[in-house]
């Protein structure tokens, strides 16, 4: 059996034989049948689709959920951060990241995204910092912690970065794509542990793949 | 997943003369819906003849629009939601609603 699964869109496609069968985020146990043609609307714009081939559907399953967790704690942790909404909103959000960080897969999912780019300007995240306090959401404020202590070294991470000659990549778009695969963590993690020295893990990250 | 003939592109290879820019809708709705038009079908018919259901979502037949390019909150007038069944999604859905009406967009 085989899978393409998108845990942006929340669908799984399977493909077993000649038969074609999807599944949603929300009721994995309900498999609806599909035609080649419905596939295009299956998914969307969702750019994060992903091939698993000669595989089962327990474990596809179980990819799929990793995926779709990793989307929905993004999503819950940009809603955490965005100043503009309200504090029950906010608190919400944190507290279900929070039960989604319980699995590390999720947890390292999430940094590979947040560590990519310094936190823009408009982010609250001390206002997230002092929710999560109140909600008594510790795995989060543990990550938005280390997030807030990492910037000065994601900020010249980027920097150094920005300056690679696009050329190098073959075009904007192939950096893009580069640089989406770094952060999915399929070719490296941006960020990676140093072990000997934590302070300077982003900095290894990088020269490893530049 | 090639090997299986099973290709998701964005860009569906459809045969000519079905499809158009929204500026030429017209001439498409002309070419695909002329026949089903005469002097006698009043304004109120139009949706019906856009969207007609099949037995089956196989036999529906329907003009489809898509829409491209950059679209912000403001492209909105109101926005119907479907209520979805994981609490943490519901929290996603909350958010889009407080954005929504600070725009004053109507949310259903």
């Amino acid at each position: 059996m085989h899978a393409v699964i998108s845990g942006r869109a929340g669908k799984a496609l399977l493909l077993d034989g000649d038969s074609l069968k999807s599944f949603d985020a929300d009721d994995p146990s309900k498999l609806v049948p599909r035609r080649q043609a419905d596939l295009h609307y299956l998914f969307g714009e969702s750019q994060d689709l992903r091939i698993i081939e000669d595989s089962d559907l327990e474990s596809i399953t179980r990819e799929f959920k990793n995926d779709c967790d990793s989307n929905l704690a993004l999503d819950l942790t940009l809603i955490s951060l965005d100043g503009e909404l309200p504090d029950d909103i906010r608190k919400e959000a944190i507290e279900g990241v929070d039960e989604l960080l319980a699995d590390h897969r999720v947890v390292e999912q999430l940094e590979n995204i947040l560590y990519a780019r310094p936190v823009p300007e408009d982010a609250d995240l001390s206002g997230a910092l002092k929710l999560c306090d109140r909600a008594g959401s510790s795995r989060v404020l543990a990550v938005l912690k280390t997030f807030e202590e990492y910037q000065p070294l994601i900020r010249e991470v980027c920097e150094a970065w920005d300056i690679i000659p696009v050329q190098i990549f073959g075009g904007y778009e192939r950096q893009a794509e580069f640089q989406a695969r770094c952060c999915s963590g399929r070719i490296l993690p941006c960020r990676r542990r140093n072990t000997r020295n934590p302070s300077r893990d982003l900095d290894v990250s990088f020269r490893s793949w530049s | 997943m090639e090997r299986h003939d099973i290709k998701i592109s964005r860009n569906p290879n459809l045969p000519k003369g079905y499809r158009a820019t929204w500026g030429d809708r017209a001439k498409l709705c002309v070419a695909k819906l002329s026949l089903r038009i005469d002097s006698t079908t009043n304004s109120d018919k139009y949706s019906k003849l856009l969207l007609l259901k099949g037995a089956t979502s196989k036999d529906d037949e329907f003009v489809e629009v898509h829409i491209w390019g950059p679209m912000t909150v403001l492209t909105m007038e109101r926005v119907i939601v479907t209520a979805p069944q994981s609490s943490k999604r519901a929290t996603i859905i909350k958010a889009i609603r407080a954005k929504l009406a600070k725009h004053k967009v109507q949310v259903n």
